[in-house]
């Protein structure tokens, strides 16, 4: 018997699998006081958006050398990962240090089938932004309906 | 604790103008001293050259963002939202605000404001007769 799984989309706050974030500058995270709500302990921050054409991601990552960043997509999951670097302050002292700063990693389950082919990324302003264009097959269709 | 004789700790508190800023997020900051200046360096994912505002009205630095508005449709799941950055600091007296350099880089702000001169250590030489 086939079953048609029409609530397939309902179970949106589940689809973040795995969140590793290591503080290993400082040896600590961010301050609770300073992480907003939800996602504090995942790095980067990432908002996720279905168009009828593509999904869209968008993640927070400012001041990361977009070439050092890596991005795979193996199997519906996209994994992001990179390196913050420590800022060189030479000889100084700190007064404040809330900036996180290490390497992070984080895997986003894509919700159904995209074009790999089609991916695209691009890095402005410390934000990145991924279009993942969905399969024809997973597409809205809309069907010409005949008149007899 | 070294003898820092900045005072950062104090951050303004929000006048009733500041009402509206609210929903803004206080972007997290570094803050580091050398002998010759003051650093502040900001994440601020988002915010372009043209969105960004600073401030410096005698000691209160003020630092505004605005985030590019986008179509708010159909998100699947959200860790952020598109609310600007807000955050002040009452500044030290012995700088030189003149001479403040600010850069903006891949979302990250650097203010660089060096002291004045009667502030920075100064070393003296010694003559031996």
């Amino acid at each position: 018997m086939t079953r048609l799984d029409i609530f397939k989309d309902m179970d949106g706050f589940t689809r973040e699998m795995d969140q590793i974030f290591r503080d290993i500058g400082f040896g600590r995270l961010l301050e609770p006081a300073l992480a907003p709500l939800m996602g504090a302990r995942s790095y980067p921050r990432i908002n996720l958006r279905e168009t009828d054409e593509s999904y869209l991601i968008e993640g927070q990552l400012p001041g990361i050398d977009p070439n050092a960043l890596e991005m795979t997509i193996l199997k519906g999951t996209l994994t992001l990962s990179g390196e913050r670097k420590a800022a060189e302050k030479g000889n100084g002292s700190w007064h404040r240090r809330e900036r996180n700063t290490g390497k992070f990693m984080r895997a986003i389950d894509i919700p159904a089938e995209i074009d790999i082919e089609k991916v695209r990324a691009d890095y402005q302003d410390g934000l990145l932004r991924v279009t993942l264009p969905k399969a024809q097959s997973v597409r809205p269709k809309r069907i010409e309906i005949q008149a007899n | 604790m070294k003898d820092n004789a900045l005072n950062l700790n104090k951050e303004n508190k929000q006048t009733p103008a500041d009402k509206d800023r609210t929903a803004f997020l206080s972007p997290a900051v570094d803050i580091y001293e050398t002998d010759n200046a003051l650093t502040v360096v900001a994440d601020l994912p988002g915010v372009g050259k043209e969105q960004l505002e600073l401030g410096l009205d005698r000691n209160i630095l003020t630092i505004e963002g605005r985030t590019a508005r986008e179509p708010e449709s159909n998100h699947l799941y959200r860790e952020f939202g598109t609310a600007g950055y807000y955050r002040r600091f009452n500044l030290p007296d012995n700088l030189d605000l003149d001479r403040t350099t600010a850069e903006l880089k891949d979302g990250v702000l650097t203010l660089t404001l060096p002291k004045a001169a009667a502030a920075q250590p100064r070393r003296i030489e010694v003559t031996v007769h």
